[in-house]
């Protein structure tokens, strides 16, 4: 806690530093490494060509991956290019996907509409982009754990500095659970663990907030007086001739009837689940819509603002939400003001994913073509999730190609490239509360290969991914143009920032490591064990030695029993969860109960410490005897403390 | 072996209650014609497919292999598509050679097609018996020089090697060698490598219950066309299929002839995030199994040779009714799942029938797929070990057909009923293809196939922890569909209302899958030998422990732990120095290396520690030295000290059983 701490107070002196909001530098591509755009061949051909190619492209995922749905749309010069529905929106009753008529769930998506809300009001001067989002929120107050305040930019580039949560309340099972927008947001207010940023070109904290755009969404309420659903109605979907899209939930009557079921892939078959629940944080990712609405969307940004005749937004403000305003370094992706970018083929493209737990989304927009994309699958896995990011992939390879250079690291590579070693955490998760103990697993691993003059990231897609230096700090993908740069942040620590601007990754201590984690609690399982063995063979006989030794090994076989009952009570509800994601809904019960268990060790830790000192002081049993017990009670020990930096002494939840 | 023999004499009354139409020499080689069921089978939808132009496949292959090879992270691929005795289309995807960036060409680069190369083999041997050199229903003895030992009282016959019926066991031993000067000529090396007899060889072809994947077998095919021809086999292929068809960018000799070479497509692993090249792979030990290297431009002229039923470009490779008699149905193990032709397999997709043959070498994967009645080809290869466990080659087979020739699939119901039958289907089989007489078969510890009821009235048939990607409905007696797709397979045989066999269990009818006995239970086995590794472990703690005391005693239990504890040390080791040896090795073959020898020896070693262990085990007993815990302890290490000793005989893991 004290190196947080400690870090924090380096940050914002930093901001101190700084002062006002600084202008995000342009990207600069790197000459010899960044993709060549090809010149001529360029450009969508026939709809025959682009519906064929598709076909190809979405049948091979349907059947490799087993997928249930997917609806496509693409538009060219301000119309409606293509669309398509592929698969079943409902598999039991054969339902065909309708690309006009079957909604699907953009999940995040939905913030695209969100921030163009909030920009609809920053163009009337209703909202200031560098104001203390504190001046539009009227129902609680984000507190001021630092001197500078969360702007409304910081909102719509992830550089608020809030922690991550979800854990129990982001989602709802049932309707009746769900929260008004200012309750739900006032009651789980994340903490402050960054500074929120000042310099748009400092991408090291940036940290995926669905909070903070939920929050965007309130101010937009606040500051219309109007409900955000009825404020979406009228001024983006009304507009927009969006008839078969809203935010809310559960859905208006004569939308539920279209709606695709959310599937998930399970012992060889197709599983419906109930229609998801987000509207708790709605502005954050509760739309449903179909593949031809968002079309229209999608074409009035790339008109800046214009479809049909009907404006939402004034070309000046469309092109400064579309604008580069975050750049975590200038040969990396950054973000417009709530669309982010990607390079690909050596292309601006701006978009926003989105996922629930069955539904995963995807769109696009290619500014300097008139082109945009939109593709949402309705079955979960990881799988879906890689596919629509391909998938723009395959559709820039075959329409807007380029010349990917052959790219060599530098003789010295290996010299300049050990202060990157190491171990990365994402910055998207809990500091504060239970949920943090999810950020044990999937760290980032770096590691320079020798042979190759290479970096191999691992925990990057499946089995990982060689990265060349390209410039310096700055990687390339050996095969790819994936692009990633490491900084030094205003923390003292290096950071990865890019591909993916909202999530940069900060490199560990030795001590935060998930596998040193894993080795304290390994550790612990197996002196538990012994301790409690110990005890138990020992029953007899430590009847007639030094009472205090009898005592000593009892509690020490007592903690030992607690702590693989603890562990149990922890693994085994998480464990049995059919998939993982569905701990978003929160915690079983006999994980909450499991929580006692760690602060009845508290006190037995330390009586076993202290019998350790004694049973040196009084020479109980053989040195071997002593040795063991001394290093049960060590162990114990760094359990604790692992439990306390995971959150999970006491009951901390969001 | 009582059940196979059991088998035989039931094939044998039922042959001679047919209808007359067996062999006087005791084959029934008439096979009932493939059985739609309707309700079931998918029914084709003729003309509502895309038209099958070449503007529009290409386009559709390169949105497929844009997906394929990008997150299945495969380096290459070539394909080719035959229509009406023409290319309609032949492409390369990704790079034959990734560090230079030399991309695949369809005309130009070379793939390895594996097993697809059989279906020259299979080919060349029609030739001979067009010729009258080769009989099919002959004892293959009567073409060879060394000789296939007699068993089950039948010989092996041509048409047991066309059709994978020979009853041989598997063994990859020897296949696969590093360098050139390795390779023997075939017929040395056949003799020297001859699997074991395990089956009676099929003779009813129609009704019987088990074929069995058999390189040898074909192999041997290719030494028959070598002996009765007179013609090395490499050569009989280039003059009698290669120069007829004008493939001259094909070879089955290793190394690569040098004008060939330069041609050839690397072979790659994906690791670590990046491309790992692979040297050529040599297996012309078992040449005319699957050595073939050739350009998918290439194979698209042999196809085209077998969908016009032998004649390509005005050259005839064999006659018409030779073709006709190759392609048709002569392999049936039940009339609604699909069987093989001679060579050929078939595979039965949206209600069309294939004949097929896939490959699969340690890096390429190949598929060849001939619509006979629509004369449409397609052969793909890919020069990609796959990350995933996705088949790659039938995805793109399915969306190919989708796409060109659809068909409507009726929605199946699971029976209510069904669970009165499930019992006679649940339970854990073997694919049969694996070694049963020496140490191979041990790779089958990790090889059950399970079949589980699920609650729907379905089946679930998974292995090799491999996640279900389907279930499977009732739809005849012994016959099950896939819920959302069209494979079948069949259940056969019958023992105290169980189901013996699983027909097809991987679409294709050349692997079949048996059941297990109890004791036959690989999870039996892991239990016995994990429980086993525990007790020899807590055997070794507890004579170091005791050291000292056990030293002193003078009751005949001084050397009773540390015999246990040696056993366990022994066995231990053994195993150890097993997977040590076992993992060095390189993925593309086995090789017998000293230290599986040094294995295999402490682990006979270990056996008279083992009784003796046995032996300490009774003693104690009688002398009643020890507490009633520490006796109770010794007779666990004891008795599953015994335990493992027979699970390790049972995987041949117990003498060298090379060869």
């Amino acid at each position: 806690m004290n190196t947080i701490r400690k870090f924090l107070l380096a940050c914002t002196a930093a901001a101190f530093a700084t002062g006002a909001s600084a202008a995000a530098s342009d990207y600069q591509p790197i000459a010899g490494a960044s993709p060549v755009p090809a010149t001529e061949g360029v450009g969508l051909r026939s709809k025959e060509d682009l519906e064929a190619f598709l076909d190809g492209i979405l049948n091979a995922q349907m059947k490799e991956h087993h997928i249930a749905g997917i609806t496509v749309s693409v538009v060219k010069d301000g119309a409606l290019f293509f669309s398509k529905g592929y698969g079943y929106a409902d598999v039991d009753k054969q339902t065909p996907v309708d690309p006009a008529t079957t909604l699907f769930r953009p999940g995040s998506t939905s913030k695209l509409f969100t921030w163009t809300a909030v920009m609809q009001q920053v163009e009337q001067g209703k909202i200031d982009l560098d104001a203390d989002v504190n001046q539009y929120v009227t129902q609680f107050k984000v507190p001021s754990t630092f001197d500078h305040p969360i702007t409304v930019r910081n909102l719509m580039t992830h550089t608020p500095g809030l922690e991550d949560g979800a854990l129990g309340y982001l989602m709802a099972r049932k309707p009746e659970d769900l929260v008004p927008l200012d309750k739900a947001l006032g009651l789980h207010i994340p903490t402050r663990v960054k500074p929120a940023i000042t310099d748009f070109n400092d991408g090291t904290t940036a940290s995926y907030s669905n909070w903070g755009a939920a929050l965007a969404g309130l101010i937009v309420s606040n500051v219309s007086g109007m409900p955000f659903d009825d404020y979406i109605d009228k001024n983006i979907l009304q507009p927009l001739g969006m008839k078969s899209s809203t935010f809310r939930e559960p859905l208006p009557a004569e939308l539920a009837p279209h709606m695709s079921v959310g599937y998930s892939f399970e012992r060889g078959v197709f599983k419906g689940h109930d229609f998801e629940l987000v509207h708790s944080f709605g502005p954050a990712g509760c739309m449903s819509a179909t593949a031809n609405d968002m079309a229209n969307f999608m074409i009035a940004h790339l008109q800046n603002g214009e479809f049909n005749g009907q404006r939402i937004l004034k070309e000046e403000t469309a092109k400064l939400m579309h604008a580069r305003q975050f750049s975590p370094s200038p040969h990396v992706a950054g973000s417009g003001l709530g669309f982010y970018e990607e390079y690909v083929n050596g292309r601006r493209l701006i978009g926003h994913g989105g996922d629930l737990l069955f539904f995963h989304t995807n769109m696009v927009l290619l500014p300097e073509a008139n082109v945009g994309i939109f593709v949402s699958y309705n079955t979960a896995g990881s799988l879906p999730i890689d596919n629509r990011g391909d998938l723009i992939k395959q559709f820039m390879n075959r329409y807007f190609p380029a010349k990917l250079p052959q790219v060599k690291s530098p003789d010295d590579f290996l010299q300049h490239v050990a202060k990157y070693a190491g171990t990365y955490r994402a910055n998207r998760h809990s500091y504060t509360k239970v949920e943090k103990m999810f950020a044990m697993f999937g760290d980032m691993k770096v590691v320079p290969l020798a042979d190759e003059n290479r970096l191999f990231v691992s925990g990057l897609g499946a089995g990982g991914a060689q990265f060349v230096e390209v410039a310096p700090g700055t990687f390339r993908a050996v095969d790819d143009d994936t692009t990633m740069s490491f900084v030094d942040g205003p923390d003292g620590r290096t950071h990865v920032v890019g591909p993916f601007a909202f999530i940069a990754a900060t490199k560990l201590e030795w001590f935060e490591t998930g596998a040193f984690h894993y080795f304290i609690i390994g550790l612990a399982i197996l002196c538990s064990i012994i301790a409690l063995v110990s005890a138990l063979r020992n029953w007899k006989r430590d009847r007639e030695g030094d009472p205090s030794a009898l005592r000593a090994r009892r509690i020490a076989g007592l903690l030992g029993l607690l702590q693989i009952l603890f562990l149990v009570g922890l693994i085994v509800p998480i464990a049995s969860l059919r998939d993982m994601n569905e701990i978003v809904y929160g915690l079983p019960w006999l994980f909450h109960t499991a929580l006692w268990l760690p602060l009845i060790c508290i006190p037995l830790t330390a009586a076993v410490l202290w019998f350790a000192l004694k049973a040196w002081r009084n020479r109980f049993w053989t040195g071997y005897g002593r040795t063991q017990f001394t290093v049960i009670a060590l162990s114990s020990a760094a359990f604790l403390w692992s439990l306390n930096f995971w959150n999970l002494l006491g009951f901390r939840f969001g | 072996m009582r059940s196979v023999k059991g088998f035989v004499f039931v094939a044998a009354t039922t042959l001679s209650l047919m209808t007359g139409s067996a062999a006087a020499d005791g084959f029934n080689t008439d096979v009932a014609p493939h059985q739609w069921i309707p309700g079931a089978s998918p029914e084709p939808q003729k003309g509502a497919g895309h038209p099958l132009t070449k503007e529009d496949l290409e386009t559709f292959l390169d949105g497929v292999m844009a997906d394929q090879l990008k997150w299945q992270h495969l380096a290459g691929m070539t394909i080719s598509v035959v229509k009406d005795g023409k290319l309609l289309l032949a492409k390369g995807y990704g790079y034959a050679d990734v560090e230079a960036q030399k991309p695949v060409v369809a005309e130009d680069t070379l793939f390895r097609p594996g097993s697809t190369s059989k279906l020259f083999t299979w080919t060349a041997l029609m030739q001979q018996v067009e010729q009258g050199k080769v009989d099919l229903d002959a004892d293959v003895n009567k073409y060879i020089k060394f000789q296939i030992p007699e068993k089950f009282g039948g010989p092996i016959t041509v048409r047991n090697l066309l059709t994978h019926t020979e009853g041989l066991e598997d063994s990859g031993f020897g296949i696969v060698v590093k360098k050139p000067e390795k390779l023997e000529p075939l017929n040395k090396f056949l003799a020297e490598h001859m699997p074991n007899r395990v089956r009676p060889a099929l003779t009813d072809f129609n009704g019987g219950t088990q074929a069995s994947y058999s390189n040898w077998g074909a192999a041997l095919a290719g030494l028959i066309v070598e002996n009765v021809s007179g013609v090395p086999f490499d050569e009989y292929i280039e003059r009698n299929i290669y120069a007829p068809l004008g493939m001259d960018s094909s070879t089955f000799r290793e190394p690569l002839p040098a004008n060939l070479a330069p041609r050839m497509s690397n072979g790659y692993v994906f690791a670590n995030g990046a491309f790992k090249k692979k040297d050529f792979e040599l297996f012309h030990n078992i040449a005319p199994a699957g050595c073939m290297s050739s350009t998918s431009t290439d194979m698209a002229k042999f196809m085209i040779a077998h969908l016009q039923n032998g004649e390509y470009n005005g050259q005839r490779i064999l006659k018409e009714e030779t073709a006709k008699l190759m392609h048709k149905r002569s392999l049936g193990l039940n009339p609604m799942i699909s069987g093989s032709a001679l060579g050929f397999y078939e595979t039965y997709v949206n209600g069309y029938r294939m004949i097929s043959h896939g490959g699969d070498t340690g890096y390429f994967h190949s598929d060849m797929q001939l619509l006979v009645d629509e004369n449409v080809g397609i052969f793909m290869s890919y020069n990609t070990l796959p990350s995933a466990h996705i088949p790659m080659r039938s995805s793109v087979l399915h969306a190919f057909m989708d796409r060109y020739f659809p068909a409507k699939l009726p929605q199946v119901k699971a029976p209510d009923d069904f669970k009165s039958r499930v019992a006679r289907y649940a339970g854990t089989y073997s694919f049969n293809r694996h070694n049963y007489t020496r140490i191979e078969k041990v790779i089958n510890l990790f090889g059950a196939v399970k079949v589980v009821p699920t609650d729907k009235n379905t089946l679930i048939v998974s292995f090799g922890g491999v996640e279900p990607s389907t279930q499977w409905v009732e739809v005849k007696p012994d016959v099950f569909r896939e819920l959302d797709g069209d494979q079948m397979i069949a259940f056969a045989g019958d023992e105290n209302g169980q189901a013996q066999y699983i027909e097809n269990p991987l679409g294709v009818p050349f692997i079949g899958a048996y059941r297990l006995k109890w004791y036959q239970n690989p999870t039996l086995h892991q239990l016995i030998l994990g429980f086993g590794a525990l007790c020899f472990l807590i055997a070794i703690g507890s004579a170091l422990r005791h050291w000292r005391a056990d030293g002193q005693a003078t009751d005949g239990t001084r050397m009773a732990r540390r015999t246990a504890a040696l056993n366990g040390l022994l066995n231990l080791a053994f195993v150890a120095i097993l997977v040590v040896a076992v993992s060095s090795m390189e993925d593309d073959g086995f090789e017998w290396t000293g230290t599986i020898k040094l294995a295999l020896t402490l682990a006979l070693i270990a056996i008279p520690f083992t009784l003796g262990t046995l032996y300490f085990a009774a003693r104690v007993w009688r002398v009643e030295p020890w507490t009633r815990w520490r006796r109770f302890q010794y007779y666990v290490i004891a008795i599953m000290g015994a335990l493992v000793l027979w699970s390790l005989n049972f995987w041949n893991l117990i003498g060298y059983k090379f060869t």
